[in-house]
């Protein structure tokens, strides 16, 4: 019986060896292909390396027809690709995040694929809420404090505006989109859109205080393409006044 | 009316009526004004209220808007209605935001509240809840909101009717998504409210362009119509209001009251009028309080008025009563009556003069009694003196003649008092002389002399020369012979007698020639004077007319004969006949010009003379022989007249002085007309009370003033008290009567004892010195003669006389005269009490006394 006790141990020592790291790197690999996914590369296409790129620039302009200069407003920005057809695409594993940090959510404009989770941690000190009367999304979180809050999964493309039931000067905007190609701008305004299936499908150009613009696109095979576009910001800002009242109104 | 009390009581009526009618006019006036201002101030400071109660209402309006606006929810709605989903192209939910925005609306109470988009355009409208797209971002009130993002909140009118309204942003924490502007009406409510606080009615009027239209009003329907209506018409003020002013007063008359009002302009931001706040206040509200003063002024003056009139009456009465009633009294004293007492006993200034009145009326019935003894005497005398049957005191109307006689005509210039003073005398002139007297008219006087009584004629005219020199030499004489006639003229009860003929016709045209004091003769008299004039019996000369045209004869002096048929007149001191020494006419020592003998004395005779070196009448007192040749009389004489001189008084006979004239020793001294108190008891009997006091005091003065001197009179007694035409009463013969020898009554003993022994005291009588009281004692028998009219004690002859003074008592005077008043009684009986020292101790306290009793009696 003493051999046969140590080829058991023998083997296991051998089979946990070899096998784990194995385990591991297909572990490894597997989360290597939902990193994939996630940077929008679509399995199939990893395959077939089949994929059109956009790349451009946008321009902000003002109402007058000014281009702005604060360069934090194109982090509000978000440009995405929704093909006609979709395709599988699975959402990430880990959820977003948004959260409420100094009575502001941060980051106001999110753009998720259709079907993330997005986490929604309180990081005040003070009660929160976060709520949503946007159709296809409407969701209430409660109110809580500091605390890694609540979390809501996103299943309807669309836009919703996201509310603070306490602080009335709480707002964001996620937008679900219908596929995972989407990037927002840098701070230059440039931006890319690589990974894109072949096919009609339709850009998007958006900005938190603008009309969306759309362009529809028939994405050719291993094609780049340039797209530059102006976006006027046709919402106006609505800076908080100093002054909260007028004083002596009209009497 | 004139009367005193009806002057004064109008006086102070009007006084009152004046103060009580400035006093209505004052508060008034000044009532009106504080009213006025009042309301001006009232008005003012509502209106100050009314713009703060806007303003904090509208502010209210914003802040609750605002707070609408921050809602998340209502955020989250509105941003999701207006814009809407990422892919959606389509409208904007209107019908999701007007649900919610009225709901709102509704929860807070607007009026009206719309939705804008970020432009300012109309989303919805809770007012028009089909309309939408109206363009508002250019309002005055929208665009500065769009501009800074602040709410704004003030007036906006829509349509007719004004409201307050806010405009407030609709944010998230970084877009905009528009504007929420709400609105609250002014409406009653607010009015009232306004009215509440600050207590005056408030109205509001929209104005536009063309038309007024009233809005809220506190006031009633009817009030806020005749309100409207006036505003209508009230071109300036709408003009004023358009132009951005406000109008600090309007009078308005809301159905005959007095109302006023304060319009303010309401602005909007733009500076557009949209209409305007009235604040309307009552004048005669606030004159209410003022009223009731001015009425109660009214009636309290009205009534102080009454009772002002009718004390003023009472007490103008009171005083012009008695006023009146002395009035009356000094009227009727002024025409002779004396006869009044005035009875008031009051302590003022009327009461004095009441008093005073009486002591006066007093001292003039005194006067008048006197001098109705005097005259009746004297008219009596005349009688006696078998004149004609015409009656002096009247004087006037004379017998007339027929046939030759001489006339006189006396004429006084100016002065008809002067006649009248001179007329007495002619009277006594004319009948002394045997003329007749006739009034020649007016100032004039004739003398008609029979020629059968011819030889009277120098005398006459003598006399009157005498009597115009003495009255100043003012009249102008003249002298007629001829024939005259004579009737009578009856004018009534009066008879007028009236003289003619030729002398008549003379004597007026020479009195229009004659100058005063000249006596102008006619030819005819002149040539029948002629032999008077050559027996030095007349003067005459050649003097000018006053017309200086003509000469004429003037009969300067006429000397009387003695005339043994003629009878003592009035003026003189009747004692016994004169025995004459000193003829009429003699002058002596170149100096005294004899006139007449008065009469005859104890010492000798009495004469009046005329001192030509004084130019003045005196008596003159011819000493009997016997005691001119005693010198060491004329010793005595000599140093009691020093005495005598010095007593001057009023009531005493002046003695001048003492003269050897010619070998003749003379007394001179005073001259006076009148009559002796014994010649006025002989007729009357005895004298009344008034009368009576008046001499005696009268007597008593002079007596003092003697014995002040340092002389004892020691002969008081009736026949040394001689009274003046105005019935003063005079002592005289002073002290002169010791030691001389008396006939009559006098007692016959040589030495000690003199007077006459009626009057005598009776420490005299028993061997005692005489003193002042010795005077008094003979005054108290006096007194009693007076009031009696009997001497208190009598006898047959002058030793039992004597022997009753020293040893009986005298009558109660009360037994004669049954109505003297006590204490005069006991004042006589005091005088004649037998021990000197039980009488008064001087004549001034007999007089207090007799004064006392005076002052009661009246």
């Amino acid at each position: 019986m003493q051999y046969t006790k140590s080829i058991i141990s023998i083997t296991a020592r051998w089979l946990t060896l070899f096998v784990a790291p194995w385990l591991a790197i297909g572990t490894l690999a597997a989360d290597g292909r939902f990193a994939e996914v996630e940077q929008g590369l679509d399995p199939d296409a990893t395959e077939t390396q089949a994929t059109a790129r956009i790349e451009g620039r946008v321009e902000l302009l003002s109402e007058n027809g000014e281009r702005l200069r604060d360069r934090r407003k194109f982090a509000n920005a978000v440009i995405y690709f929704e093909a006609d057809d979709p395709g599988e695409f699975s959402p990430p594993e880990e959820p977003l995040v948004m959260t409420t940090r100094r009575r502001e959510f941060v980051p106001r404009v999110l753009p998720v694929a259709v079907g993330t989770e997005v986490a929604f941690p309180n990081e005040d000190p003070i009660l929160h809420n976060v709520f949503s009367n946007s159709s296809g999304n409407p969701f209430d979180l409660g109110v809580y404090g500091e605390s890694p809050g609540k979390s809501h999964r996103f299943d309807t493309p669309g836009l919703v505006r996201v509310f603070c039931n306490v602080h009335s000067r709480m707002s964001a905007h996620i937008v679900v989109i219908d596929g995972p190609h989407f990037t927002q701008p840098d701070r230059d305004g440039n931006f890319v859109l690589e990974d894109l299936p072949p096919g009609p499908g339709r850009l998007t150009l958006w900005h938190e205080r603008s009309e969306p613009k759309r362009t529809r696109m028939t994405l050719e095979s291993d094609s780049e393409y340039i797209h530059n576009a102006e976006l006027e910001l046709t919402v106006r800002e609505a800076t908080p006044p100093r002054q909260r009242m007028r004083r002596r109104g009209r009497y | 009316m004139h009367s005193l009390a009806s002057r004064i009581a109008i006086v102070t009526v009007v006084l009152v009526s004046l103060a009580v009618g400035i006093a209505i006019g004052a508060t008034w006036l000044v009532s009106q004004r504080i009213a006025s201002e009042a309301v001006t101030d009232s008005l003012a400071a509502t209106q100050a209220m009314q713009r703060y109660l806007q303003r904090s209402s509208a502010r209210e309006l914003a802040l609750t808007t605002d707070l609408l606006a921050s809602d998340p929810h209502d955020t989250a709605y509105l941003v999701e209605a207006t814009r809407g989903q990422i892919d959606d192209d389509g409208d904007i939910d209107r019908h999701s935001i007007l649900d919610l925005v009225d709901d709102r609306r509704r929860e807070m109470g607007f009026d009206f509240a719309m939705m804008l988009d970020a432009d300012g355009r109309v989303l919805v409208r809770t007012d028009r809840p089909d309309s939408s797209g109206q363009m508002l971002g250019e309002h005055s009130m929208v665009a500065p909101v769009i501009k800074d993002l602040i709410p704004e909140y003030g007036p906006w009118r829509e349509g007719n009717r004004l409201f307050n309204v806010a405009v407030v942003p609709l944010t998230t924490a970084f877009e905009l998504i528009g504007f929420l502007l709400t609105g609250l009406a002014i409406d009653e409510d607010v009015a009232a409210d306004i009215k509440r606080v600050t207590g005056v009615d408030v109205a509001f009027i929209s104005l536009d362009e063309g038309s007024l239209h009233l809005g809220a009003s506190t006031l009633d329907l009817q009030r806020s119509e005749r309100l409207f209506a006036q505003l209508q018409d009230a071109d300036i003020v709408l003009e004023r209001l358009r132009a951005g002013q406000a109008v600090g007063r309007l009078d308005v008359d809301l159905g005959g009251e007095a109302w006023v009002a304060r319009l303010e302009p309401v602005t909007a931001p733009g500076g557009e009028v949209l209409g305007a706040a009235l604040a309307i206040d009552s004048l005669d509200a606030r004159l209410a309080g003022f009223r009731t003063v001015q009425t109660a002024l009214i009636l309290g003056g009205a009534f102080a008025i009454i009772v002002a009139f009718a004390l003023s009456l009472l007490v103008a009465r009171r005083i012009a009563r008695p006023v009146s009633q002395l009035a009356t009294a000094a009227d009727q004293a002024a025409q002779g009556d004396y006869e009044q007492s005035i009875d008031i006993k009051r302590k003022d200034e009327v009461g004095t003069l009441a008093r005073a009145f009486n002591r006066l009326l007093g001292d003039l019935r005194e006067q008048q009694e006197i001098a109705g003894y005097v005259t009746d005497l004297s008219r009596q005398l005349d009688e006696n003196a078998g004149s004609s049957t015409s009656s002096p005191s009247s004087g006037v109307t004379g017998e007339v003649k027929k046939g030759s006689a001489w006339v006189i005509g006396i004429e006084w210039p100016g002065d008809p008092k002067d006649t009248e003073a001179g007329l007495p005398d002619l009277v006594r002139t004319a009948k002394r002389h045997k003329a007749s007297l006739v009034p020649g008219g007016g100032a004039r006087v004739v003398l008609v002399l029979d020629t059968n009584h011819g030889d009277r004629l120098p005398g006459l005219i003598a006399e009157v020369l005498e009597q115009v020199r003495q009255s100043g030499d003012r009249a102008a004489m003249a002298l007629s012979f001829g024939d005259i006639d004579s009737t009578s003229l009856e004018l009534g009860p009066t008879r007028y007698p009236v003289l003619s003929g030729k002398p008549v016709i003379h004597v007026e045209a020479l009195l229009r020639e004659a100058g005063p004091g000249h006596m102008l003769i006619s030819p005819v008299a002149h040539k029948k004077l002629e032999p008077a004039v050559e027996a030095g019996r007349m003067e005459t000369t050649i003097t000018q007319g006053r017309s200086g045209n003509r000469r004429f004869h003037q009969l300067t002096a006429a000397h009387a004969e003695t005339d043994a048929g003629a009878t003592a007149t009035v003026s003189q001191a009747q004692k016994t006949l004169p025995r004459q020494k000193l003829k009429e006419g003699r002058v002596l020592g170149d100096r005294f010009e004899i006139i007449d003998a008065i009469g005859e004395g104890a010492m000798g005779s009495v004469y009046r003379a005329r001192d030509h070196k004084l130019d003045d009448v005196v008596a003159l007192k011819l000493l009997k022989p016997a005691l001119a040749n005693d010198p060491e009389y004329l010793d005595r004489m000599t140093s009691e007249i020093r005495l005598a001189r010095r007593i001057t008084h009023p009531n005493v006979l002046r003695t001048h002085d003492f003269f050897e004239i010619d070998g003749l020793p003379i007394i001179s001294m005073e001259y006076v007309h009148g009559i002796t108190l014994d010649q006025l008891l002989k007729r009357s009997g005895r004298l009344k009370l008034a009368a009576g006091l008046r001499v005696t005091t009268q007597v008593l003065q002079g007596l003092q003033a003697a014995h002040d001197a340092g002389v004892l009179h020691r002969d008081i007694k009736p026949g040394n008290i001689i009274l003046d035409p105005r019935g003063n009463a005079r002592l005289m013969d002073f002290g002169i009567a010791r030691q001389v020898v008396n006939e009559g009554k006098d007692v016959t003993q040589t030495g000690a004892i003199v007077g006459t022994a009626n009057y005598m005291p009776p420490e005299i009588l028993l061997g005692e010195v005489a003193d002042v009281r010795s005077d008094i004692y003979s005054a108290g028998v006096m007194m009693n003669e007076l009031f009696t009219g009997k001497l208190p004690f009598s006898g047959k002859t002058s030793m039992e006389v004597c022997m009753a003074h020293v040893q009986q008592q005298p009558a109660a005077p009360s037994e004669l005269w049954p109505d003297i008043p006590l204490p005069l009684e006991a004042i006589i009986l005091k005088c004649m009490a037998k021990e000197p020292g039980q009488r008064h101790t001087s004549a001034k306290a007999l007089l207090d006394d007799l004064l006392k009793v005076r002052r009661e009696s009246v």
